[in-house]
């Protein structure tokens, strides 16, 4: 599974988007078990694909995330505000996990 | 990890919880106030601790405060130079509290204006946030700013525009009626990066003392590695990559608006017809079409359209000055495509 976070805004936008990329086959085990724990929990069958704040301020990053597992491609766009804790906490976890490209 | 506290969902502003906190006592009390600092710590602000203290400090005079984040994303971060400090050797503190004057000085002497919030708000940025981050952005409260990874971007403190363009997101933020600003997406969000480009641009060249027709009304000239570009928008010609970077894809008048696009790309539209009225009006930028453009911001609405943007400048053309500027401001934005119909 391949994870791709894309996070744009400020003043470069797309321009200066901040993107992390995590192969979870390349992961420690532990740390892909964690990680796959967090994509369960945070991302589970039907939820919307864009989870956006009613009135977005400037502060407000747009996140692009793309989880590819074999042919299955799913895509979300959201604000942290209006994400639920648990996908807030997987953002931290790629953060953490990737080396930027 | 369930800490059998209940969870409060962060849609609740900030200010509501702190409120309701203080209504509660016990655990109850606890957990609203720790929810406050993880929204707090997620958008990357100082602890709710913090923000009290900074509240506490009356308004008066040009206030600066520069804080070094130290690469990490808390913030403030770390107090290096107050409102008459000497400079220090960081040369991006330097250029923070040098180009937040400058703004501040031009929001004062030519507009009237005292600070952010037009009362005196004191002026905080950190510098040096995060690692290799490509960006500046206003939180709500104070500027931010990057170092650019040294491959894409430099630093962002070297630019003026871009200092002036993240303070005036917190004018827009204060002006517009309602306390929402622009609402950050379609075409208001478009018109509230425009507006920050505008002034961005236009505190540059009373800097520099150069008339609109000497400017290079480039955004964030500089910042760029020169093998990447030269700047990252042109508001005398939008898109125009020969003169700003291999992927700008800025509209300059409605042909090209992308009615999903991001608002750093729409914003050309706007930004094209402040340089056509500035252009047609003639002398400097800040005489006469910069206080146009100042003037309409508080005849918007948060959700305001390119339409409600046009109608307000020309309205305010009228307000300011008189039918000669009206004409010249209507021109501008029929030279972007933008069709309205003037008010009154």
């Amino acid at each position: 599974m391949k994870i791709t976070l894309r996070t744009v805004g400020g003043f470069t936008g797309p321009a200066g988007a901040q993107t992390h990329v995590v192969d979870v086959d390349e992961l420690p085990p532990a740390d892909a078990e964690r990680l796959l724990g967090h994509v369960t929990s945070a991302v589970p069958e039907g939820l919307p694909r864009k989870l956006m704040k009613a009135a977005p301020q400037p502060w407000d990053f747009v996140r692009h995330l793309k989880i590819e597992d074999g042919e299955t491609v799913r895509e979300f766009q959201f604000h942290d505000e209006a994400a639920s804790v648990s996908l807030r906490q997987l953002v931290q976890e790629i953060e953490e996990l990737s080396g930027r490209t | 990890m369930d800490t059998g506290r209940p969870h409060v969902c962060f849609i609740i502003p900030p200010k509501l919880l702190r409120r309701l906190s203080e209504r509660l006592t016990g655990a109850e009390r606890e957990a609203l106030l720790d929810t406050l600092e993880q929204s707090a710590h997620f958008r990357g602000q100082r602890s709710v601790t913090g923000i009290a203290a900074i509240a506490a400090v009356a308004a008066g005079e040009k206030r600066r405060t520069i804080f070094d984040a130290q690469h990490a994303k808390t913030l403030p971060g770390k107090l290096v130079r107050g409102e008459g400090d000497p400079p220090t050797p960081d040369q991006a503190v330097n250029e923070a509290y040098d180009s937040s004057g400058v703004t501040y000085d031009f929001y004062k002497a030519v507009l009237d204006r005292n600070s952010i919030d037009g009362r005196g708000m004191r002026i905080d940025s950190s510098v040096h946030y995060d690692r290799n981050f490509n960006n500046a952005f206003w939180n709500g409260r104070q500027m931010v700013y990057g170092d650019g990874d040294g491959k894409f971007f430099t630093g962002f403190t070297a630019a003026i525009d871009v200092v002036a363009h993240e303070l005036t997101h917190g004018v827009t933020q204060y002006t517009v009626p309602g306390g929402d600003g622009l609402i950050y997406e379609g075409q208001s969000g478009a018109l509230n990066e425009s507006f920050s480009d505008v002034f961005g641009s236009v505190v540059k060249q009373w800097k520099n003392k150069q008339a609109a027709a000497d400017a290079d009304w480039l955004i964030g000239a500089g910042i760029l590695m020169p093998s990447v570009g030269k700047a990252l928008r042109s508001m005398k010609s939008p898109g125009d990559q020969s003169v700003t970077w291999q992927g700008d894809d800025q509209p300059g008048d409605m042909s090209g608006y992308q009615p999903d696009g991001d608002v750093h790309t729409n914003s050309g539209i706007p930004n094209h017809a402040f340089y056509y009225a500035a252009a047609g009006l003639g002398g400097n930028s800040w005489e006469k079409a910069g206080p146009i453009w100042y003037r309409a911001l508080s005849l918007l609405k948060s959700n305001a359209s390119f339409a409600d943007a046009a109608r307000a400048t020309v309205l305010a053309a009228g307000m300011l000055f008189g039918d000669t500027e009206k004409a010249a401001v209507t021109d501008a934005w029929k030279n972007v495509k933008v069709t309205f119909k003037a008010a009154g």
